[in-house]
């Protein structure tokens, strides 16, 4: 059972009996000194102004239940002897309700205090408590009135007696915060903050993924093809194009994605990629996106999976379904790498400017599918999350570094796996059924494609390079390995910068990046959906809407 | 100030702590506590997406249990406040 408070009588005159206090706490208010943030004149006089502040509280709490209090009569004159009588045997006590004040038990029934819901519930008559219910329905925001009148007084206190660190980290973060966060500056730090991390990617990772693909890789493939002269044909292509071409060249670009994750990993050990998924999410907001889907896409910036298990937070089931089909257009973590990861084989120093220009289409992208999402499901729906932002602070080599190598172990994972199959069934398809590539039977199937992926401005190569992304997008340059290879001379982003234009290049990023999402992301769709009509819809949403996309980029940039 | 907190969180959209303490001038601790009575009385609830890990995922410390030990932060929703509950209703 909680223990009543001191309670003032409810004739008790605070001003008459504490007024040198009030008058020296309200005039203490614009006393406050400015360099220590304490009330001036020292400890003593502060203790006063504490009391005062108090007081004044507690003057405001007391009109606020006084004025609840007088609504409800427990016990009104229907409450005859015998009930006194049975209320007096059970409980034993003498004060207004139980041993309470029945404006504090008042007080608490607003609250929503269950013990002492329970227990008026019990001993009151039937009729009163019904009464009591109807002025607590009534009064049902009466909980925050109270809640917030606390609030006010221990503000009052803090303001008059916390002193705020000038220096430090806590400052330093919310100085920071102010441009970092900001609904418009916040975006130009974000804008740079990523043209940065693509420029050091690229400028970094570029020489050596070449050096790589010339010197490692293609010797590599002369070496193995001049030691295997005597083996079969079939073996030797296997070795050279399918594994040396199709894994060997996806790993030529492990030290651009590693620069990349090492630049992620820092914002993210700094505590700046929670603020950057939060400016994001602000431009939904600015263009009028309400409802329960800001989490779900907020949570997209990091990796769609749980984006979409996100959408739980929705009780709408239509409004949940949409936001699942539009999570996997927000540009995940992932999706940045793959771009990261394509954009240097096609565009070389451009890669940057290309990249950049691929998020920025993506976030648009976004917030048309947004907007439209807000129009037609949400309708106005209001809904809010709040973010608890993470301290800035130096970041950590060893968890950065950890950061890096578990990823970059997952991508090598992959490139074992994943990639090698792909590789070697491109290869196999690429290969039979007579060793000749245009008669092959992946030309059969691409040349099948081909009128499709030339409104596009792909060729049949290109067309089944972006199928093969469907399991892993890094696929597509395992496949185009596979295809094109590598020499000493020309390593496959030389080639492939060589081979197409760059309307095709930049129309098959674009397609790539809206392409139907990853694997995980798919499979939990239809955890979430619990349907594959929905999950095939899905699917085929991306593919139409990509290629329609990739349809239009291309024919501009012919235009351009 | 709850009241003022309520309000601008029922105005929807995304928020940061320290901007709300900004806006209630007050310190982002405050905001805090008052965040965490509203979670008491069930007004916002702490995101938890559950068994979700990611390794590419760059937020993973904001949901991840394991990793939000220290200062990660956390996603906290706005459930709108239902009629109080009565005795029976909780029984």
């Amino acid at each position: 059972m909680p223990h009543a408070p001191y309670i003032y009588p409810a004739d008790y005159d605070y001003r008459a009996h504490h007024h040198h206090q009030l008058e020296r706490f309200e005039n203490g208010r614009g006393a406050l000194d400015q360099r220590t943030g304490w009330v001036a004149g020292g400890h003593h006089d502060h203790r006063h102004y504490m009391r005062g502040a108090r007081l004044i509280a507690m003057a405001q709490a007391e009109q606020y239940r006084s004025s609840f209090a007088n609504q409800i009569d427990f016990f009104p004159d229907s409450y005859d002897d015998l009930a006194w009588t049975h209320h007096y045997r059970h409980f034993g006590h003498r004060n207004d309700v139980v041993g309470y004040p029945s404006n504090w038990v008042a007080l608490k029934l607003f609250e929503g205090d269950t013990e002492i819901t329970k227990m008026m519930r019990a001993i009151l008559p039937p009729e009163v408590w019904q009464k009591v219910q109807a002025i607590l329905l009534k009064n049902d925001d009466a909980m925050v009135v109270v809640a917030s009148g606390r609030y006010n007084w221990i503000g009052d206190i803090v303001h008059l007696t916390v002193e705020k660190p000038r220096l430090g980290q806590i400052s330093m973060t919310e100085r920071l915060d102010r441009v970092a966060t900001h609904p418009v500056w916040g975006l130009f730090v974000l804008a740079g903050i990523l043209g940065l991390v693509f420029w050091l990617t690229f400028t970094l990772g570029s020489p050596v993924q070449a050096w790589l693909a010339t010197q490692v890789v293609g010797r590599l493939a002369a070496w193995v093809g001049s030691l295997m002269i005597t083996a079969p044909a079939w073996l030797s292509s296997l070795v050279v194009k399918g594994l040396i071409g199709g894994v060997g060249s996806v790993i030529t670009f492990l030290p651009i994605l590693m620069i990349f994750f090492a630049s992620f990993g820092f914002l993210e050990d700094i505590g700046y990629m929670a603020r950057a998924a939060y400016v994001m999410d602000n431009i939904m907001h600015m263009m009028g996106l309400h409802g329960k889907s800001f989490l779900p896409l907020f949570l997209g910036f990091g990796c769609n999976v749980p984006a979409i298990m996100g959408t739980r937070v929705i009780d709408s089931r239509p409004a949940r379904i949409l936001t699942i089909l539009i999570a996997p257009l927000v540009p995940c973590t992932a999706r940045m790498a793959v771009i990261a990861f394509l954009a240097p084989a096609f565009f070389g120093q451009q890669a940057f400017l290309v990249s950049w220009g691929l998020i920025l289409f993506s976030i648009i992208m976004l917030v048309i599918m947004g907007v439209l999402l807000n129009k037609i499901v949400f309708k106005g729906e209001r809904s809010a999350f709040i973010m608890e932002m993470p301290l800035y602070h130096i970041p950590n080599s060893r968890t950065v570094g950890l950061l890096v190598w578990q990823r970059a172990l997952s991508f090598l994972k992959k490139a074992g796996t994943t990639i090698l199959i792909a590789s070697v069934l491109i290869w196999g398809l690429s290969y039979f059924p007579g060793g000749n590539l245009n008669s092959s039977y992946l030309a059969i199937f691409g040349k099948w494609l081909a009128p499709m992926g030339k409104l596009m401005g792909f060729d049949w190569r290109l067309t089944v390079a972006l199928i093969s992304s469907f399991p892993a997008k890094e696929n597509a340059i395992a496949t185009l390995g596979v295809l094109f290879g590598s020499s000493a001379s020309a390593g496959l982003a030389t080639t492939l910068a060589s081979t197409f234009s760059s309307a095709s290049a930049l129309s098959f990023l674009v397609v790539t990046m809206l392409f139907i999402p990853c694997v995980a992301t798919v499979a939990v769709i239809r955890q979430e959906t619990g349907s594959l009509k929905w999950t095939a819809f899905s699917v085929l949403m991306f593919l139409v809407l990509s290629t329609v996309t990739g349809m239009i980029v291309y024919h501009v940039a012919l235009l351009v | 100030m709850l009241e003022e907190l309520l309000r601008l969180i029922r105005e929807g959209g995304s928020f940061d702590t320290s901007i709300l303490a900004r806006k209630l001038n007050t310190t982002p601790a405050m905001v805090m506590a008052m965040m965490d009575h509203l979670r008491r009385s069930g007004m916002l609830k702490i995101y938890d997406p559950g068994n979700c890990s990611c390794d590419q995922c760059s937020l993973s410390q904001l949901c991840d249990p394991v990793k939000n030990q220290h200062d990660a932060g956390h996603l906290w929703l706005f459930e709108e406040k239902v009629p109080l509950p009565t005795v029976d209703q909780k029984n």
